[in-house]
């Protein structure tokens, strides 16, 4: 107990500034400048409530230090994407929207929760994010349900392309 | 009343996993006199890839907006991460130029433009605000009043609340309302408006059974006989994933968990089969004897 408090007393983060411009840049990261560290968010989160290493305004304070390793760090996976936080936050910061923002740049930088790879996967084969499995498809016929969408897939693979899906599906 | 005619978005949740929320849809639309349509060319909402990459979610939601664009009609969803998805994205292409220049840029690739031409509505937003609570009402044959109803609402239909629109967001009525009307008695329980713990990313098991085991004993324990929910998300959650969390928890609900859909099937008049109530994992055997006695 004692080890491990005095490690963390002595954990050196790194401190990089650009960090903040780079989370500007990416779409839904803009709000988080006007955080002031009030927690009201963590309150209210319900996955804060049941652990420890969750804490949506440790999170956004650490990207405001500029402390990269927030992408590193598993925790933004937590976010199970309820928007409590926006719902309650007095700045009008939108919390979910740059935990989403922190995890879209842990994927450029290679981190890429195996879920993510198969939805990818999945559409890009289906048009859906969950592979239907055939009996399941065959059987909308008896229960007299039309045929699932016949998405055309080159459109999606286009997308793709455009929109540099290829990081998710190839790390 | 308005025409009631809707591009059908299913998502791809229903289609796996749900499909008894469909079949009851499906059922209570054709007595309401709603017609759906379906979208033989969508694709999936978005939602899922948009933790990974939002571009892709938005590019994908704005494809299936310019494919109900072009059959001229407002989308259905019956999910409410669609729902958000598409009502998100349709309103963000509509308000900001800029976002909709770059997304049309993208979509020229396959075709397609955005033009803002349609609305995106959640069923509970269809049956509430284009039919209306007292037109439902005199739809309602076989008033369900000896029934408790815990609603489970989720959280994309009404947050992020600057988009979804849903009256008084601190304490949503939506759902409430909706069961009301089939004559059940209605159970407010204690985190009714937080999330059910449906996360196909999260990295961690345990927590979203945790926040599922927080709702399904809350509602018990409230004296609910059943659950109602209005997303295949958190009916997966609550229902399918119920037996997982009992042994989990070596605890033991049995707490039958309904669409919405089913429910007002019910109080229609039609019947367990035709609404599918076969299909849920937790039996609702007990309720349905409760519901013969009325």
């Amino acid at each position: 107990m004692a080890e491990a408090q005095s490690r963390a007393t002595t954990h050196h983060y790194k401190i990089d500034p650009e960090f903040k411009h780079e989370l500007m840049r990416v779409p839904g990261g803009e709000t988080f400048k006007y955080c002031y560290q009030c927690g009201v968010c963590t309150a209210t989160c319900p996955i804060a409530r049941f652990t420890e290493v969750f804490r949506p305004n440790k999170i956004i304070h650490m990207a405001k230090l500029g402390i990269r390793e927030v992408l590193e760090d598993d925790t933004v996976w937590l976010c199970v994407v309820c928007y409590s936080c926006r719902e309650k936050c007095p700045q009008g910061v939108e919390v979910a929207d740059v935990i989403r923002a922190l995890k879209n740049m842990a994927v450029e930088n290679g981190c890429v929760p195996a879920a993510f790879k198969e939805f990818a996967d999945n559409i890009l084969k289906t048009g859906l994010a969950y592979n239907v499995p055939e009996s399941r498809i065959a059987r909308r016929s008896t229960l007299g349900l039309p045929q699932l969408p016949k998405t055309n897939l080159e459109d999606l693979k286009k997308l793709a392309e455009v929109t540099h899906l290829r990081k998710v599906i190839e790390e | 009343m308005a025409d009631l005619q809707y591009a059908l978005f299913l998502g791809c949740m229903i289609p796996y996993r749900e499909g008894s929320y469909e079949i009851s849809a499906r059922k209570v639309a054709n007595l309401l006199g709603i017609k759906l349509v379906d979208m033989p060319d969508s694709n999936c909402c978005g939602l899922p890839l948009d933790p990974a990459n939002h571009e892709m979610a938005t590019a994908l939601a704005a494809r299936d907006l310019c494919l109900a664009e072009k059959m001229g009609l407002n989308i259905i969803t019956l999910c409410n991460g669609c729902a958000s998805a598409l009502t998100k994205t349709n309103k963000k292409l509509k308000e900001d130029r800029e976002l909709k220049k770059k997304v049309n840029e993208q979509l020229k690739a396959i075709g397609m433009e955005f033009q803002g031409k349609i609305e995106v509505k959640h069923i509970a937003q269809v049956l509430t605000n284009d039919i209306g609570l007292d037109k439902l009402k005199s739809y309602v044959m076989r008033p369900l009043t000896n029934i408790i109803v815990a609603p489970y609402l989720g959280c994309h239909v009404f947050r992020p609340s600057n988009y979804m629109d849903v009256k008084n967001p601190e304490s949503p009525s939506l759902l409430s309302d909706l069961v009301a009307v089939t004559g059940a008695q209605v159970v407010e329980y204690v985190d009714e408006f937080q999330c059910c713990g449906a996360s196909e990313g999260s990295i961690d098991n345990k927590i979203p059974l945790i926040l599922a085991r927080e709702k399904i004993r809350n509602a018990k324990s409230a004296g609910a006989q059943i659950m109602v929910t209005l997303c295949p998300a958190c009916h997966q959650t609550l229902d399918g994933n119920q037996p997982l969390i009992e042994r989990t928890f070596q605890e033991s609900y049995g707490l039958p968990v309904l669409h919405y859909t089913q429910l007002l099937g019910l109080a229609m008049g039609l019947s367990p089969d035709q609404l599918a109530l076969n299909e849920l994992r937790v039996k609702p055997a007990k309720f349905l004897e409760t519901l013969a006695k009325a």
